[in-house]
Order: C-alpha cells, then sequence, then structure tokens
C-alpha cells in the first residue's frame, strides 16, 4: 500500500519534471535561434523584395517560369494558346490585316494574376511568339496592372480606308504593268 | 481619475466625472495602449522571426519597425473573400470585443490612479477574462456548424482548465497580501525585487509561475478561433485588425495582472518618489509609476510571446491536461504552503 502511494508520488513528480523539460528544452533552442548563438542558429530566408541569391534576372534558372511575353511582330493570332489555356487566362481579338489573308492581332491581353505558369501555350505557340520571360516581380497595388496587353490595337475606320486605297493602287499598278 | 485631472485643474469646474471617465478611456486607449501594442507587436514579430530564423519585419521604416502601421493600412483594404458572415457570432464577436476592452476602465495605472477610480477586488478582472472566454465559445457554437461546436466547447474547456490553476493562484497572492483589493496588494510589496510577491517565499514563486503558465495557456484561444472563423468566413479588415488587437490585449491584461499581483506593480524607491515630487508634483509620480509598472509588463508581454512561440502548435488536449494534471496540483500547493505560512505568522 504504502509502496504503491510512493511509486505513484514518484511518479506524478517524474511527470512534472517532464513537463518542465517540455517547457524548458524549446525555450533554450528558441533563445539560441533569437540571438543566433552560432552558424548553426543564423537566419536562413532571404528578404523578398531585396533577393540576395538571384540579383539580376540571369541568376534565375535557364528554364525559370516569369510572366508570359508575346512577340506581336511573330505572332500570328491563331488563337492556339487561348485554347489550351486551362485558366483562360488569355484573350484575344483578331480582324483582318492589310493583307486579308492575314490575321491583324488587335488585342492580346494575359492577365499575369491568373495565369498559372504552366508553360503549356509556349508549348504549343507554333511561330514561337510566346515565351516565358524572367520577369516575376508581381507586387501590384491593382489587380488590373497584372494585365499585360501585347495587341496592336483595333484598326480604325480611316486606317482601314487607307489600306484599301493602298490595295487598290497596287492593283491597278499591278495591272498597268 | 482625480489624479490625472491635477494636470488640468479647470476640467473639474466644466465637466461631470463620468464625462471625465468617459474621455480619460478614450485618451488612454488612443495615447497609451495603442501605441504600447502597436510596439508589441512589431517585437513579437521579430521575436517569432528571429526564433524561426527569419529576417522578419525589415522593409517599412527603419529595421522594418513601422511595419505594423503599413500592415494596418493593407488591412483595412481587404475585403470578405467568402461571404458575408451571420449575425449571431458577429454579436458575439463584438460583444467579446467590448467585454475584454471593458477592463481599460479598471486596470489601476498608478497609486489609486486607475481611470475609474474604484476599489474592485484582483478577481473581477479575472471574472472578466473569464467572461470573454464564454463570449469567444459562443461565437464558434452560434456559428452553425459542427466545426464551429467542436471548437467552442474545446475553447471553453481549456478556458476552465487554465482558469483553475489562475484563481487558486489569486487567491494565494491575496492571502499573502491579505486583500482582493489592488492598493493593498501593491502595498505589501516593494520596489526592491527582494519586497516583490514571487519573491517573497517559494509558495509564491510557484503560484508565480503557474499564474504565468495558466495565462500562456488561456491568451491564445482567442487566436484558435478566429484563425478558423474570422480570417475565413468574416473576413473583413476591420474584423482582423480588432481580432489581432484583442490578442495582444489579453497577453497585456494577463501581463498587467502579474505584474500587479507578483512583480511590485508600481513601487518606486522613496528617493525617486521625492524626485518626481520636487519635479511636478502629483502628476509627475503618477507618470513615473505609470511607466514603472509598463516596463515590468512590457518585459512579461515579451516574455508570454517568446514562450508561445517556443512552443508552437499547442495541442489544445495536452494544454488542458497540462492545466489540470500539472498547473492544478501546484497552484494548491502554493495555496496550502502560503496558508501553512500565514498560520505560523499568526501563531508567532
Amino acid at each position: 500500500m504504502i509502496e504503491s502511494v510512493i511509486s505513484s508520488v514518484y511518479d506524478y513528480f517524474k511527470e512534472i519534471f517532464f513537463r518542465f523539460r517540455s517547457f524548458t528544452e524549446p525555450s533554450i533552442t528558441a533563445f539560441c535561434y533569437m540571438f543566433s548563438f552560432g552558424e548553426k542558429y543564423k537566419e536562413v530566408t532571404e528578404q523578398y523584395p531585396n533577393p540576395i541569391s538571384a540579383k539580376t534576372a540571369d541568376d534565375l534558372p535557364a528554364r525559370s517560369r516569369g510572366f508570359l511575353f508575346n512577340d506581336i511582330d511573330k505572332c500570328t493570332g491563331c488563337g492556339a494558346c487561348v485554347d489550351v489555356c486551362p485558366v483562360k487566362c488569355i484573350r484575344l481579338e483578331t480582324e483582318p490585316a492589310w493583307d486579308e489573308s492575314k490575321t491583324w492581332v488587335s488585342v492580346f491581353d494575359i492577365n499575369q494574376a491568373k495565369c498559372i505558369f504552366c508553360g503549356i501555350c509556349v508549348e504549343i505557340c507554333h511561330p514561337n511568339a510566346l515565351i516565358h520571360s524572367k520577369n516575376y516581380e508581381g507586387a501590384v497595388d491593382n489587380m488590373n496592372k497584372m494585365i499585360n496587353s501585347f495587341g496592336r490595337s483595333f484598326v480604325t475606320e480611316g486606317q482601314r480606308r487607307k489600306w484599301a486605297l493602298a490595295r487598290k493602287q497596287m492593283e491597278e499598278d499591278w495591272l498597268t504593268q | 481619475m482625480t489624479p490625472w485631472t491635477s494636470f488640468f485643474p479647470w476640467v473639474n469646474d466644466y465637466f461631470p466625472s463620468w464625462v471625465q471617465s468617459f474621455f480619460g478611456v478614450f485618451i488612454a486607449t488612443l495615447l497609451v495602449i495603442v501605441p504600447l501594442l502597436t510596439i508589441f507587436v512589431y517585437l513579437s514579430r521579430k521575436i517569432s522571426a528571429d526564433i524561426h530564423a527569419r529576417i522578419g519585419p525589415a522593409v517599412v521604416g527603419p529595421a522594418g519597425m513601422f511595419q505594423p502601421v503599413a500592415d494596418l493600412l493593407k488591412i483595412l483594404q481587404r475585403h470578405t473573400v467568402v461571404k458575408e458572415a451571420p449575425l449571431a457570432p458577429l454579436i458575439w464577436f463584438y460583444l467579446r470585443w467590448m467585454i475584454f476592452f471593458s477592463t481599460i476602465a479598471i486596470i489601476p495605472l498608478g497609486f489609486a490612479a486607475s481611470i475609474f477610480n474604484s476599489e474592485l477586488g484582483i478577481l473581477f478582472f479575472f471574472w472578466i477574462v473569464l467572461a470573454a472566454m464564454l463570449a469567444t465559445m459562443f461565437v464558434g457554437i452560434s456559428h452553425g456548424s459542427a466545426q464551429g461546436w467542436f471548437l467552442g466547447m474545446q475553447i471553453w474547456a481549456q478556458a476552465v482548465a487554465g482558469a483553475f490553476p489562475a484563481s487558486v493562484t489569486i487567491v494565494c497572492a491575496a492571502l499573502h497580501s491579505g486583500s482582493f483589493q489592488w492598493t493593498m496588494v501593491v502595498d505589501q510589496q516593494g520596489f526592491s525585487p527582494l519586497y516583490w510577491s514571487a519573491f517573497s517565499n517559494p509558495f509564491q514563486f510557484i503560484s508565480f509561475l503557474v499564474f504565468l503558465s495558466s495565462g500562456v495557456a488561456l491568451v491564445g484561444l482567442s487566436n484558435i478561433l478566429d484563425g478558423v472563423f474570422v480570417y475565413n468566413d468574416y473576413g473583413k479588415g476591420m474584423r482582423i485588425i480588432l481580432s489581432k488587437l484583442l490578442y495582444c490585449y489579453s497577453i497585456f491584461l494577463w501581463s498587467i495582472m502579474a505584474v500587479i499581483l507578483y512583480l511590485g506593480a508600481w513601487n518606486l524607491p522613496p528617493r525617486l518618489i521625492s524626485a518626481a515630487t520636487y519635479i511636478g508634483g502629483n502628476p509627475a509620480v503618477n507618470i513615473t509609476q505609470l511607466g514603472c509598472l509598463f516596463i515590468k509588463c512590457f518585459f512579461l508581454m515579451l516574455v508570454m510571446v517568446f514562450l508561445n512561440n517556443a512552443l508552437p502548435r499547442r495541442r489544445s488536449d495536452q494544454i488542458t491536461y497540462y492545466c489540470w494534471r500539472i498547473l492544478g496540483p501546484l497552484s494548491l500547493l502554493a495555496l496550502f504552503g502560503e496558508g501553512v505560512i500565514n498560520i505560523g505568522g499568526m501563531l508567532k
């Protein structure tokens, strides 16, 4: 009887000791980290706006996927990228170009906030107009600023009339020759 | 309120005492509590970052000192993401906030110089904290989901488990000072740590440790619930700020209780009192006392933040077990020991 009482009291105080240790041991570790005692406890994170390991875009890995960039001179406006985009972050509007067999890319907006950087559009782009740039800084105060526009804007009526005149002139020149 | 209005004697001629109290609470919140909590938020983030081997706030202002202000402005712009909250939990949310912040009126800020100058017992403070915990439970229960019910009950179980040893230690401290009144508790102590209750005998020291530990168990409670409901469902900026402020204020409240009960409160050395009286009379003494109280309180708050971060991911069942199994008996031991010492003193 007495032995069992003594052993339970002993167990209780042992438990108190272990609970006390569960307080002190993490506290000692935290204390070492707090005052950075030795190399082991130094800060390991990098402050975001001032990257330490990647000072320039060239320091980034070769195949890193930054924001999408569309070279509008190469772009044919085929719309393959729009079809494959899983999040529908590309908006494309086309109209007939000066040469009516070709398309004029009026609107090519990429919502970088929606983009999931899957890279499928880059893979599918036949003329290699669409690429991942090395730019990844997306901190803006307005979400509309995350929409990048690459389009040539809509053709005005005046421009279209000029094109029609120029085409007519070319046809006449060709006939006279 | 009287010692503070001695700065502006004309106030007594024009305004009744309730108006003075009202503006006293407002000014104390704006000039003392909010700046103190802002500095506290910055330091606690730095401490937690250091413990996690991170840099912490380092961008806005020198060494990131203005980060809390920048965050405040940022969070205020946040809109509800998921849905507008139902009415019942919101009522409890604001009620809890009001219960907690009503204590500003009765915090003693120096000798006989609380904003609302009354001799309220130290247990009154404690009951207010418990009432706020009850309101926290109802925030969860009124959410109308199983998760809300479980979280609410869990919080209440943890609150009761932490409140039991805390209440016993308060009785222990009152036994030592012979009264439940703030001023009597403070009068029994002195400026030197040798005259602090916490170091007067081993049982008081145990009592102090138990009180602090139960505080660590209790003050994180509002965060558990807010992490689930306020951030996800009711995520309007103002509510998030209120919730964060409440968390900091609950640490402040517990620290100020610990300082007054165990760490000498606002007691100053006689020479400093006479020097302050010589310089600016009663108001200067009050301000020095307030400074002394807040320095101690601030240090204790940082200790609590350190413990909170050194022991992350505290499980509710472990905390409850720890409170009932370890802190409860220890607090009773401290009470018993203090009683024996008191009886011994009476027999002498």
